[in-house]
């Protein structure tokens, strides 16, 4: 891969070359509301934001050997824009992002029937900006803390819970002063060949038994206990100290990819 | 379980999920059992405890049918040892593909399987392993792949290139339209080396496939000559796809 890959092929496989991409290392923008009060002098910010979506553009050359062969790699490369599109990049090579193609330009020279070579502008919408990594971290839990290092945005991910267990299991989810800042449990009574995943990307969460089989287990959800997310300001990455997991019990794992905003 | 963003309900004409399309395309990092890409279900099976790493090398003890999702050289894989089963195909229906001319590929990091005779990496036929089938094991000291029309079979063994544990290896083989097969084998990115493409053999009688077919890792049928591996990336494609779109197709 020399630039850019879409769905894992290299752009130039498609007989494009990549001009101009953008905006690539801008991370997403966010949109912060403030509310104004009756007597308030200025407005109250939000603790919220907003974080819109992204479109990326890329502009490329097809630089076909005839009108057939541009009309060849336009169809390929629309097929290539098809569904979910993972995009890798030669200079962040371990971070994908996701998008969908949304509009398509194609411009020709004039006389258009003479000069083969095109210009192409494509946008893609992502609807989720951040970046993720490539490749999914898996970190062992058990009821001491263990740290979780993270990217620029904050990231969700997958608590694995193993049997035996009965009753109340949580994990919880500390800064590092200590503090609990997020908890999520489950009230269960599994056997000791028995697991339970509570899936913090799809807000799901599933028995697997000891034939393998997946079933779906919300109800031992506790209703208290809400999702939440991880995220870096919560440590302090520059003394390579990372927010923390701990069980409450038993054993487990924690699978997530780091998000980026950039 | 999807590490990765969802958008929503998905409409034609972009699904908004990760797609592939390959017949069957398992990729670890997904960190399914089933294989997502292509939509078929899977089962993964120990029936005991197993140990693994995560990638601070924290020992872990995974509970039967937990699968093994282990971090090695910074790359997610599946480890399984002899006693690990991972199967595609629902449990009616089977996978819905067989063994007639196709390519696939096979990202393992080698554990020891190699010198194991007929310890078997990949199959794709019925459990009762009868009939047509195709399997990718080992003789003990070379890996090779076979195709079996329920009478007859052919092999092609690979006569270079011995992967010794923590070695990456991709397998590449082609099962051709006159039954015929060959493979390829690269370990650790280097140049592959092959085998001779065997010759042909008659075409399976449709009975010959069996009521239900399976692709699986790891094993031979559902309980025979188990491999050992760390499984990374398998990949069905129909007809002849060259290396290049072997590996890069989705």
């Amino acid at each position: 891969m020399r630039s850019l890959a879409i769905n894992g092929w290299p752009i130039e496989t498609l007989g494009l070359r990549l001009v101009n991409i953008s905006p690539w290392l801008a991370g997403a923008q966010l949109t912060r509301a403030v509310v104004a009060m009756p007597g308030y002098s200025g407005g109250v910010p939000s603790p919220f934001a907003t974080v819109t979506s992204r479109i990326l553009t890329l502009e490329s050359i097809v630089q076909p050997t005839s009108m057939a062969h541009r009309l060849q790699l336009l169809d390929q490369y629309a097929d290539a824009l098809d569904g979910l599109l993972e995009i890798e990049s030669v200079d962040a090579p371990d971070r994908v992002l996701y998008g969908t193609y949304q509009a398509n330009g194609v411009e020709v020279s004039v006389p258009r029937f003479v000069e083969v070579q095109a210009a192409l502008r494509t946008e893609i919408l992502c609807a989720d900006g951040a970046k993720y990594d490539r490749e999914p971290s898996a970190i062992a839990l058990s009821t001491t803390p263990t740290p979780i290092p993270l990217g620029t945005a904050a990231s969700v991910g997958l608590f694995r819970f193993r049997g035996a267990a009965a009753g109340v299991r949580r994990v919880l989810y500390r800064g590092i002063n200590g503090n609990v800042l997020g908890a999520i449990g489950v009230n269960m009574t599994i056997g000791s060949s028995e697991c339970v995943d509570v899936d913090g990307v799809q807000r799901g969460i599933s028995l697997c038994d000891a034939s393998g089989v997946f079933t779906n287990a919300y109800p031992f959800k506790l209703p208290s206990d809400r999702w939440f997310a991880l995220h870096r300001t919560d440590g302090h990455p520059a003394a390579d100290a990372w927010p923390t997991l701990e069980l409450d019990g038993g054993t487990g794992v924690f699978y997530y990819r780091r998000a980026w905003s950039n | 379980m999807r590490l990765t963003p969802l958008y929503g309900t998905a409409l034609a004409p972009a699904p908004l999920s990760i797609t592939s399309r390959c017949m069957v395309h398992w990729w670890a990092p997904d960190l399914s059992t089933h294989a997502p890409r292509t939509g078929h279900v899977g089962l993964f099976t120990r029936g005991a405890t197993g140990t693994f790493v995560d990638q601070r090398s924290v020992s872990m003890t995974a509970v039967h049918a937990e699968p093994r999702w282990e971090r090695r050289d910074g790359r997610m894989g599946l480890l399984m040892t002899a006693a690990d089963r991972l199967r595609f195909g629902s449990a009616t229906g089977g996978l819905g593909v067989r063994a007639i001319a196709q390519a696939g590929l096979l990202e393992i990091m080698e554990s020891g399987a190699r010198t194991t005779a007929n310890a078997t990496l990949f199959y794709l036929g019925n459990d009762a392993i009868s009939g047509a089938r195709l399997y990718l094991d080992t003789s003990g000291t070379y890996y090779r792949i076979t195709f079996h029309n329920g009478t007859t079979s052919v092999t092609a063994t690979l006569t270079a290139g011995q992967p010794m544990p923590g070695d990456t290896v991709l397998l590449r083989w082609q099962l051709y339209d006159d039954r015929s097969v060959q493979l390829w084998q690269s370990i650790n990115g280097a140049a592959e080396t092959a085998t001779n493409r065997t010759s042909g053999i008659a075409a399976p009688s449709a009975s010959a496939f069996g009521a239900t077919t399976y692709a699986r890792l790891n094993s031979r049928g559902s309980a025979s000559n188990g491999g050992a591996g760390w499984y990374r990336l398998l990949k069905l494609m129909s007809g002849l796809p060259d290396y290049t779109t072997l590996l890069t197709q989705r």
